[in-house]
C-alpha cells in the first residue's frame, strides 16, 4: 500500500513534468540502449558459448609463429597428431581445414566453402543430421568412396531441397561425390561451412614437408584452465620445434575460443575499449539524470521537510526519490532495449557487406534471455546510481528553516561542490571518449590511405580454383591460366590481366626460409611469405620494380629457379648490397630448390594494413616454376571495374563451365573491406563520442545553468554594489574554465593512455593522431564556454533589483 | 487520554546553534510540562526562541542539553529514525503556511502521515481520512488539489492531517498567520472544538487574541520562559 502510494505519486510527478521526463528517459534510453547494444554485439562475436552441448569447453588450437597468432588452418597435421597423442587436456580432439568446393551437377557449377574434417566433428558438436548419416571411420580411409555431408542451405539452394538427395552423386572439384547427409538448418560449424568432406590425409604416410595445415577443434576438460592447456601446448610444440627446426622453426600453438581466434589477438583490447567507452556513456547518462534529479530534490526540499515533519521514515524518503529514478530508468531501459534490438537488426544487414570475410554462424545479433537479465540488472544499477545521491540529499537539510520560511534556501557549499564535481567528471569522461574516437578516425584515415604497394584503381579481381581431378598435371594448370590470360587480355576494355596466389591485402603463405649464408640461431628459421605469380601480373597490378627484372619467358620449369623479393626483405637480409643474384630456399621441404633473386619490388602489404601484418616480407616465384590450382586473377580495365564483372565471368566460363569465378570484387573494395572491421569500430566509437559530447554538453549546461540560477541573488548583490556586467561575466566564465581545466587535466592523459592500445594495434607510420589531443580540448572548451556563457548571460540580463528579489 | 496526566516534560532544555565560530543560545534552561488535554499557547517577540521550542517539542530538532519526555518516552537522545516514528504517532503539526503537498489531493495529503505507519491498513487509512475530513468539514473537497482551495480551506485540511492519526499532541505554529480574520476565526474555532473533544494543543502565536483562547500562556524572551500562567476562562470564551 505504502509503496503503491509513493509509486503513484512519483508517476504523477513525472507526468506533471513531461519535458523533464522526456529528457531524462531519452538520456537513459540512449545510455542504456548503447550499453545493451554493445553487450549484445560482444556476446554475439566473443563471449556467448557456442550453441552446442558443453559449448563453454569448445576451443580451437592454432599455430603461433614468432608470437603472431594465426587462425584458419595453421597447424601442421603432424603437429596436430603429436598434440592428440601427448596432450592430457582434452576429452575430444579433431582436425579440419577449410577448402573450396566447386560443385557441379552437369548443369551448373557453383563454389562452396567446404570443411575437410575428421569424422568426429558431428559428435563433437553433438548434432545429428536432418537426413541421412554423418561420417564413419571408413569414410576417412584413403581410397574409399568420396562422400559429403551438406548444410541445410546448400541442400535448399543448390539441390532445391530435393527430398531424395541422400545417395545422389555430385561432382566436387571434378570428383564424383556421394551426398550421405544433410545437417539441420543453421548448422555451419566450424565457421560458415556449406559442406563437409572427410579428412583422408594421414600423417603417418606423409613427410612433414608434405603435411597439410589444419586447425584442431578440442573439448577442454572442465578441470583444466586455458592457462594450463597453453603451457602444455607450448611444451609439446617446443619439443617438436627442436626436433624439426626446418618446418617448425618458431612455431608454437595456442588455445582460444572459436570466437576469439576468429577475432584475432587484438580482440580483447578492442572489446575492453568498447566496454570502457560504453560504460563512460552510461556513466555520463547517469550523471546527467542524477544531476537533474538532484536539482529536483533541491526544488522539492519543502515537500521533503513536510514529510519529515509528518514523521516519514528515512527509508520512505529515500524510496520516494528512488521511485522516480526507477521509473525513469525502467522506461529508459525499455526504450533502450527497443533501440538496441533495432540497431542489432540493422547491423545484421549492414555487417556482411562491411567485412572482408563471411560471417561465422555464431554471429547472431539478437537479445537473448541472458542479455535481457543483464539489462535488467544494469537498469537496476542505473536506477540506484542515479537515484541514490538525490535521495540522500533529500534526507539532508535544514527542514526547520524550510518549514518556517517556506524558501528553498541558497545553494550550500556542499551542493556547489557536487555541481563542480559533476562538471569535472563530465569534461573528463567526454574528453577520454572523444580522444579515443578522434584517434581512431585519424588512424583509420591514415590506414585507408596507406598504399598497399600496388595501383588499386580500375582493377577487378576474382578467385579461380581448378579441380585436382580435371587438372592434375602442372602443364594442364599452366595451360588453363595461360588461355585465361590470353582470353582476358584480348577482351575489349581490358588493358591487362594477371594471376597470383595471394592478392595484395590477402595473407601470403608464410614459410620458414634460409637466405644463403645466413646463420640460424637455435634452429629458429625466419619466415617470409611465398606468392606464386603469373607472368605479366606485376605490371598489371602496378607493383613497382626497383631492381632487376620481372618474370618472363626465360623462367621455365627446367630453367634456373628464380624469385623476386620485396625491398623490405632485401633490406633485412642483404643490407647495403644488391640482392640480385643472391639465393635463398624455403626449408619446409628438403626438395625445395635454392631460388636465385632476379628482381626487387617495392613492398606490398599482404594482409591487413596494421602493424602486425603490414611489414611482413614476401617473395614471389613464377607460376611456371611453382604451379598452383587456386589463383586470384586480376584485370586492369578502362573505366569502372564493376562494369567488367560479366566479361570476367564469361571469359572464365567459356574455358570450362565447371570452373566458376568466385569472390568477384574490385580491388579497391577489397582494400576497403580489409579495414571494414576497424571502420566499424571507428563508427561505433564515433557514435559513443557523439553521445558523450551531447550528454556532456547538455549535462554541463544543466549543471552550470542550475548553479548560476542559484547565484542570481548573489549576482544581484554584486551588481548592486558596483560590479560591471563584464566583471560578473568574467567571474562566472573563469569558474567554468577552472572546472574545464581540471577535467581536461584528468581526461587528456587518460584518453592518451586509452588510445595507445589502438595505436599499437594499427601501428601508424606518422604521429598525426597527436593533433587529436589538441583538437578535442578545443572542442570541449568551446562547449563548456557556451554552456557557461548562456546561463551567465541570462542572469546578467535580469535587472539588479529583480535579481535581489529572485527566489 | 486522561486529563492531568503529564504528556510533555522538559527539564533544563538548552539549544545552542553553532555557526562558524559563533554560538547562539536559542533556548536556555527551559522547564515546561504540558498535561494531556491541555491547550497552551506560547508567545513572545520574533527571535525569542518560540519556534525553536516548538521544533524541539515536535522532535524536528534535538536539544543541546536537558531532558525531554514525551508521553512516557525519553526522546532527547533518540536517533532520527526513532524520532520520526514517535513524531508520526504522537505529534500532529499545523503550520502557518499550511505546508500541504501541492501534488497530492486533499485526501492524499491527509492520508500521508498514516501511510508511514505500520499499524494502519488501507481500510483504516480510508476511514481515518474520512473522519478527519468530516470533522473539518472538508470531505466534499477530498479529491481537490491544494491549489484549488482557499487559504482557510487549506488550513482546515492541514488540521485534518494533524488529527487523522489521533496524535497525543497537536503543535500549531502560527496557525492563523497567513489567514484573513474570518478564516482565522474558523480555524481557531476548530482548534477550540478539538480541545473540547480532548485534544492536547500547543500553539505558538504572535496574536494576543489567539493566544488567549488557550488555557495557559507561556511567554518566552531571549530563549527563556519568563511567564507561565493560566488564562481566565472568560477570556477563552470570547
Amino acid at each position: 500500500m505504502n509503496a503503491l502510494f509513493d509509486l503513484k505519486y512519483a508517476y504523477r510527478m513525472l507526468i506533471k513534468n513531461p519535458g523533464f521526463t522526456a529528457l531524462t528517459v531519452s538520456v537513459m534510453a540512449a545510455g542504456l540502449g548503447l550499453c545493451v547494444f554493445m553487450l549484445a554485439f560482444i556476446a554475439s562475436v566473443m563471449t556467448r558459448p557456442l550453441p552446442f552441448d558443453n559449448g563453454q569447453d569448445m576451443y580451437i588450437v592454432e599455430a603461433m609463429e614468432d608470437g603472431v597468432q594465426y587462425n584458419g588452418g595453421s597447424l601442421l597435421l603432424h603437429d596436430y597428431e603429436a598434440i592428440k597423442a601427448q596432450s592430457d587436456s582434452f576429452t575430444q580432439i579433431g582436425a579440419y581445414y577449410t577448402a573450396t568446393a566447386n560443385l557441379s551437377n552437369g548443369d551448373r557449377a557453383q563454389r562452396f566453402a567446404a570443411t575437410v574434417t575428421t569424422a568426429n566433428i558431428f559428435s563433437y558438436t553433438s548434432t545429428e543430421p536432418l537426413l541421412g548419416r554423418t561420417f564413419t571411420a571408413n569414410d576417412a580411409i584413403e581410397g574409399s568412396t568420396p562422400v559429403a555431408v551438406i548444410a541445410y542451405s546448400t541442400w535448399q539452394n543448390y539441390f532445391g531441397g530435393d527430398a531424395n538427395i541422400i545417395g545422389q552423386s555430385v561432382k566436387n572439384n571434378g570428383v564424383s561425390t556421394q551426398i550421405i547427409g544433410v545437417m539441420p538448418q543453421g548448422y555451419r560449424f566450424p565457421n560458415m561451412a556449406d559442406l563437409w568432406v572427410p579428412l583422408q590425409d594421414d600423417a603417418t604416410r606423409l613427410n612433414r614437408s608434405e603435411s597439410i595445415s589444419v586447425s584442431a577443434f578440442v573439448m577442454k576438460k572442465p578441470t583444466r584452465s586455458t592457462a594450463q592447456v597453453s603451457e602444455e601446448l607450448k611444451a609439446i610444440m617446443a619439443e617438436i620445434s627442436q626436433k624439426y627446426p626446418e618446418t617448425n622453426g618458431k612455431t608454437s600453438a595456442y588455445i582460444a575460443t572459436f570466437q576469439k581466434a576468429m577475432m584475432g589477438d587484438g580482440a580483447n583490447m578492442i572489446v575492453g575499449l568498447m566496454l570502457t567507452a560504453v560504460s563512460f556513456v552510461l556513466i555520463l547518462a547517469c550523471v546527467n539524470v542524477g544531476n537533474l534529479l538532484l536539482a529536483r530534490a533541491n526544488e522539492r526540499a519543502k515537500e521533503t521537510a513536510i514529510r519529515v515533519a509528518l514523521g516519514a521514515p528515512q527509508s520512505r524518503l529515500i524510496m520516494q526519490m528512488m521511485w522516480e529514478s526507477i521509473i525513469i530508468c525502467v522506461l529508459g531501459g525499455l526504450f533502450g532495449l527497443l533501440l538496441a534490438a533495432w540497431a542489432l537488426e540493422l547491423l545484421s544487414y549492414v555487417l556482411p557487406n562491411m567485412l572482408p570475410i563471411a560471417l561465422p554462424f555464431w554471429w547472431i545479433m539478437k537479445l537473448d534471455s541472458e542479455l535481457i537479465l543483464q539489462s535488467i540488472a544494469i537498469i537496476g544499477a542505473t536506477a540506484f546510481v542515479t537515484g541514490i545521491v538525490p535521495a540522500w540529499k533529500m534526507t539532508r537539510g535544514d527542514f526547520n528553516a524550510i518549514l518556517r520560511d517556506g524558501t528553498r534556501g541558497a545553494q550550500g557549499k556542499r551542493a556547489g561542490r557536487i555541481n563542480r564535481l559533476l562538471v569535472i567528471v563530465e569534461v573528463a569522461l567526454s574528453c577520454i571518449l572523444l580522444s579515443l574516437s578522434g584517434v581512431l578516425v585519424v588512424l583509420l584515415q591514415e590506414t585507408n590511405n596507406s598504399s598497399y604497394g600496388v595501383d588499386k584503381n580500375n582493377k577487378l579481381t576474382a578467385r579461380i580454383g581448378l579441380s585436382e581431378a580435371n587438372y592434375p598435371e602442372p602443364h594442364q594448370q599452366e595451360q588453363y591460366y595461360q588461355r585465361l590470360m590470353d582470353k582476358l587480355r584480348s577482351t575489349p576494355g581490358i588493358k591487362g590481366a594477371g594471376a597470383m596466389t595471394s592478392l595484395p591485402g590477402n595473407g601470403a603463405w608464410y614459410q620458414p626460409f634460409l637466405p644463403e649464408g645466413y646463420e640460424v640461431v637455435d634452429n629458429q628459421y625466419p619466415n617470409t611469405g611465398r606468392v606464386t605469380v603469373f607472368e605479366g601480373t606485376m605490371d598489371t597490378i602496378g607493383m613497382e620494380l626497383l631492381e632487376g627484372r620481372n618474370f618472363d619467358s626465360r623462367d621455365q620449369l627446367d630453367s634456373l629457379p628464380v624469385a623476386i623479393i620485396s625491398d623490405q626483405l632485401a633490406r633485412k637480409y642483404w643490407p647495403n648490397e644488391s640482392p640480385i643474384g643472391k639465393r635463398f630456399r624455403y626449408t619446409n621441404d628438403e626438395s625445395n630448390p635454392w631460388l636465385t633473386i632476379v628482381g626487387v619490388v617495392k613492398h606490398v602489404i599482404h594482409g591487413q594494413p596494421y602493424s602486425n601484418m603490414k611489414h611482413r616480407t614476401a617473395a614471389y616465384v613464377p607460376f611456371t616454376q611453382s604451379h598452383r590450382r587456386f589463383m586470384s586473377i586480376v584485370i586492369d580495365v578502362n573505366g569502372d571495374a564493376d562494369d567488367f564483372r560479366e566479361a570476367l565471368s564469361d571469359a572464365v566460363a567459356s574455358l570450362d563451365p565447371e570452373v566458376p569465378a568466385y569472390n568477384v570484387a574490385p580491388l579497391d573494395l577489397r582494400f576497403k573491406r580489409n579495414t571494414g572491421g576497424m571502420t566499424f569500430i571507428r563508427d561505433l566509437f564515433a557514435v559513443f563520442a557523439l553521445c558523450a559530447l551531447l550528454l556532456a554538453s547538455s549535462g554541463i549546461y544543466g549543471v552550470l545553468a542550475n548553479s548560476t540560477s542559484k547565484r542570481t541573488q548573489e549576482i544581484g548583490i554584486r551588481r548592486a554594489i558596483g560590479a560591471t556586467d563584464e566583471e560578473v561575466m568574467s567571474m562566472l566564465m573563469k569558474q567554468g574554465w577552472k572546472q574545464l581545466a581540471i577535467g581536461l587535466i584528468i581526461g587528456l592523459p587518460l584518453g592518451f593512455l586509452a588510445s595507445q592500445g589502438m595505436v599499437q594495434l594499427v601501428g601508424p607510420e606518422h604521429n598525426y593522431y597527436y593533433g587529436v589531443f589538441v583538437a578535442i580540448p578545443l572542442i570541449i572548451a568551446i562547449v563548456v564556454s557556451i554552456a557557461t556563457y548562456m546561463p551567465a548571460k541570462k542572469a546578467i540580463a535580469l535587472e539588479p533589483s529583480s535579481a535581489l528579489r529572485y527566489e | 487520554m486522561s486529563n492531568q496526566q503529564t504528556l510533555i516534560e522538559l527539564n533544563s532544555i538548552q539549544k545552542v546553534f553553532f555557526t562558524d565560530e559563533v554560538e547562539t543560545h536559542a533556548l536556555s534552561n527551559i522547564e515546561l510540562s504540558i498535561n494531556a488535554g491541555e491547550y497552551i499557547s506560547i508567545s513572545g517577540p520574533s527571535g525569542c526562541g518560540k519556534s525553536t521550542l516548538l521544533s524541539i517539542l515536535g522532535l524536528l530538532d534535538t536539544v543541546t542539553n536537558g531532558q525531554y519526555q514525551l508521553n512516557g518516552h525519553q526522546v532527547a537522545s533518540l536517533n532520527a529514525t526513532q524520532r520520526a516514528r514517535i513524531r508520526n504517532k504522537e505529534v500532529g503539526f499545523i503550520f502557518q503556511s499550511f505546508n500541504l503537498i501541492s501534488d497530492l489531493t486533499v485526501e492524499e495529503n491527509v492520508a500521508l502521515p498514516l501511510t508511514y505507519r505500520d499499524d494502519f491498513s488501507s481500510q483504516d487509512i480510508d476511514k481515518a481520512v474520512k473522519e478527519a475530513l468530516e470533522k473539518v468539514d472538508m470531505a466534499h473537497r477530498a479529491n481537490h488539489f491544494p491549489s484549488q482551495l482557499s487559504g482557510g480551506q487549506q488550513q482546515r485540511v492541514a488540521v485534518a492531517r494533524a488529527i487523522a492519526g489521533n496524535p497525543s499532541i497537536i503543535l500549531a505554529d502560527e496557525p492563523t498567520g497567513n489567514l484573513d480574520s474570518k478564516n482565522a476565526e474558523a480555524v481557531m474555532s476548530l482548534l477550540d472544538e478539538l480541545h473540547r473533544e480532548g485534544a492536547t494543543i500547543c500553539m505558538v502565536t504572535h496574536d494576543p487574541r489567539s493566544a488567549k483562547r488557550a488555557q495557559r500562556l507561556v511567554e518566552i524572551l531571549d530563549g527563556k520562559v519568563i511567564a507561565d500562567n493560566p488564562i481566565a476562562r472568560g477570556v477563552q470564551a470570547a
